[in-house]
């Protein structure tokens, strides 16, 4: 892994935890380790990813780098978007603080999952939201997840070629090779 | 100070230009190319599916540059935005050497004798501009063949009974091994019948021309060909025009205006170099050939006393019949493996709905589609299916690997409204007025695209698909890698920009050499049609050519 903003699943879970727990103590925001991102809004986000793309069987978004993917791009070739993002995230965290009392990311899947097929519709309290579309947001999250998850690995997301290997996509590409061993390959290139 | 004067200015390397630039070099021509991006080398080439000119959703990879060049888009109900290249709405081709053939999918297209006669065939279209062209099919044969040999065609279209009259077959066999849509599509046709056969690509299926064959991968459409395979002006026409040793090709060059004098005649040009410093380039005859919208917006831009609204636009032609083409078709979902990595993907093609529809003017070719990739696979699905969350990921294993898509471009009929003028405000990055994009479709292209769509559902479901959904016809003018009609060609100044042989009506010494001139644009990729007539149209301009000057 050359990705120096990479971080596991669990990792990322406990770092936000101790972050969480350096705010309360120091009364300041921590450092954050993402490029674009403060560790609040990484932490949301990546709950919110896992709802686009769930783990399972196969990886879901976070474990496939998809929040070092969209932290990248707010970094990068995106940064004009990171103030919509920042005000989206912040807008689906004041929601679920308002109706569950828990911030998004310590929300059950079920509650995450019924908070942001609210907001594909756009239902949301001003009060919450603010100016943000709640709908817009959503497309922005569904749009840039989908990319970082199937998405070429160079932008920091398909970690491992999660995607590829969940899709059975060869890699790298070789002539013909399923054309002359159709039953082996897909299998072959699975993770086993 | 003005550069040493030459005897031709080519403004654009794409299809269009690198030909022209190649016939006039080899006909003993000094020659510049003046081309607005830069070289691309297959072998330093690393795909990227989320940079390329199919799906730019992280950017474009062989131009327009990013930021330089806005334009501004009115929607079909009158709402206007600033656009950048990686937006649809700009309707962008690439911006490289070898402009759009570089990361093409390289479909190589003769249009059929009808196409030239629109007008004739169905007669007139109300709300449209649909018009004959001046030159007809059996003009254009000897050069299609032509581009067929010396740019590199594989395929097969014997089997095609709705093809136009041709003297030779195509230079090389389609590619093997034929992929498995080719093995479920061709049968399911047949069954239906119809005359499927083997898809025309400039790609190499044997080596040849110092380069090698196809190697088979899935990126293809949208990507340059690291291994070379796919035939472009890039490695064909360019290097045979610069091999000549008197033809010059200067990168990063934006041309700025054509020059004119108090005549009315064209003196050369001027451009702003890889440094924007302004460059004065003389030159006895000035080719353009910057695409559909590039081109129209040179003539616009180069206004003199004797031409106060442009160049050739004297009767308001210029930047008039926008169209690309209006793509419609098909996705079918199987209870069984088709994904066979076996690329390009387009193998198999029908020409049997191209004409002939009682009530409707044209029509399109159906093939299958090039290899979708993953993510752009996970915006293509059928209305209704959850788009994200746990059911997405389930349709993506279930069906990745399971589907077929069949589509086509339609023919779009022209109408005077879809255009490109210069936006009275917004400026691009070298201070000149930047295109303003606006129009619709004729409503007979939508139903005839609607109509395409059931046609290739219907193929698919013959074919054993147990889902399926149609992509139908959206609305918006359409131009992208297909643009094409800002500069008609015709036989009467009134209505038209260009006279047959490219020329401008009353600026004998510019011709505009790319798809800016077709009358119509075929319900077919219309790249084989740009080489041929590039080559066309450069012979009539060397025949033109007497002594070191321009007869006429």
């Amino acid at each position: 892994m050359d990705d120096p903003y990479a971080v596991d699943r669990r990792a990322f879970l406990k770092s936000g935890a101790t972050a969480a727990a350096a705010t309360a103590v120091a009364c300041g925001a921590p450092k954050s380790r993402w490029r674009a991102l403060s560790e609040d809004d990484a932490r949301t986000l990546g709950a919110a990813c896992d709802g686009i793309i769930p783990p399972d069987e196969d990886p879901g978004a976070v474990q496939a780098g998809v929040v070092s993917f969209i932290d990248r791009q707010l970094a990068t070739r995106q940064k004009k978007a990171l103030g919509d993002w920042r005000a989206g995230l912040r807008g689906l965290d004041a929601a679920a603080r308002r109706r569950q009392g828990k911030p998004f990311a310590d929300l059950p899947v079920e509650a995450q999952t019924a908070l942001l097929a609210d907001a594909e519709k756009g239902h949301g309290e001003k009060a919450d939201w603010g100016d943000v579309d709640p709908a817009a947001f959503f497309r922005l999250l569904r749009e840039h997840t989908m990319m970082g998850f199937y998405g070429d690995p160079r932008h920091g997301g398909n970690r491992d070629r999660a995607a590829w290997r969940m899709l059975g996509v060869p890699d790298p590409p070789i002539r013909g090779r399923l054309h002359e061993s159709p039953a082996t390959a897909p299998a072959a290139s699975r993770k086993s | 100070m003005a550069l040493p004067r030459v005897h031709a200015v080519v403004v654009g390397s794409g299809a269009g230009g690198g030909v022209a630039a190649c016939v006039l070099a080899e006909a003993g021509l000094s020659v510049v190319v003046l081309e607005k991006g830069r070289w691309h080398s297959p072998f330093e080439e690393r795909k990227d599916d989320l940079v390329n000119q199919r799906n730019a959703s992280l950017g474009l990879a062989y131009g327009p540059d990013a930021d330089k060049n806005p334009r501004v888009f009115v929607d079909p109900s009158g709402r206007e935005r600033v656009v950048y290249p990686k937006d649809g709405a700009y309707q962008a081709n690439a911006s490289c050497v070898g402009g759009g053939t570089v990361s093409y999918g390289g479909q190589a297209w003769r249009y059929m004798p009808q196409d030239f006669r629109m007008r004739s065939t169905y007669g007139t279209t109300p709300g449209s501009t649909l018009e004959d062209w001046p030159i007809s099919y059996l003009d254009m044969e000897p050069y299609y063949e032509k581009a067929e040999y010396e740019i590199g065609v594989s395929g097969d279209v014997e089997p095609n009974p709705f093809k136009g009259p041709r003297r030779r077959p195509l230079p090389m066999p389609p590619l093997h091994p034929k992929p498995r849509e080719h093995e479920i599509l061709r049968p399911a046709a047949l069954r239906l019948g119809l005359h499927p056969f083997d898809t025309p690509l400039l790609i190499n299926s044997v080596p040849r021309d110092g380069r090698s064959a196809c190697m088979r991968i899935r990126w293809c459409v949208g990507f340059a060909c690291e291994t070379n395979a796919k035939n472009g002006s890039q490695n064909t026409v360019i290097p045979r025009a610069l091999a000549t040793g008197h033809a010059r090709l200067q990168t990063e060059c934006k041309v700025k205006e054509i020059l004119v004098d108090a005549r009315g005649r064209a003196t050369g040009v001027v451009y702003f170099d890889e440094n924007d410093r302004l460059q004065e380039q003389p030159a006895d005859v000035v080719v353009v050939s910057g695409g559909a919208t590039e081109s129209a917006r040179l003539l616009l831009v180069s206004k003199s006393r004797l031409h106060p609204n442009g160049l050739g636009n004297r009767h308001d032609w210029v930047g008039r019949n926008l169209n690309g083409h209006t793509y419609t078709g098909a996705v079918g979902f199987f209870d069984r493996e088709i994904y066979d990595d076996i690329g390009p993907g387009v193998c198999i093609s029908v020409c049997d709905y191209n004409h002939g529809t009682p009530g409707l003017a044209g029509g399109g070719m159906l093939a299958n589609e090039f290899i979708r990739l993953p993510y752009q696979f996970s915006n293509d699905q059928p209305p209704g299916t959850p788009s994200w969350g746990k059911a997405h990921k389930d349709f993506m294993r279930r069906y990745y690997r399971r589907n077929m898509m069949i589509q086509g471009p339609t023919q779009d009929i022209p109408t005077w409204d879809g255009r490109v003028e210069l936006d009275p405000r917004v400026k691009d990055h070298w201070g000149t007025p930047v295109l303003r994009i606006s129009g619709d479709k004729h409503a007979h292209t939508v139903e005839i695209g609607n109509r395409q769509a059931e046609r290739a559902e219907a193929w698919l479901k013959e074919a054993g698909a147990i889902l399926t959904y149609q992509r139908r016809a959206g609305r918006g003018v359409t131009g992208h890698q297909h643009q094409s009609g800002t500069c008609r060609m015709g036989n009467d100044p009134k209505t038209s920009v260009v006279d047959a042989s490219c020329r401008i009506h009353d600026v004998p010494n510019v011709f505009v050499i790319d798809a800016s001139v077709h009358v119509t644009n075929g319900g077919f990729n219309p790249v084989l049609t740009i080489f041929a007539n590039a080559f066309r149209a450069s012979d009539l301009l060397v025949k033109a050519w007497k002594g070191g000057g321009l007869k006429g």
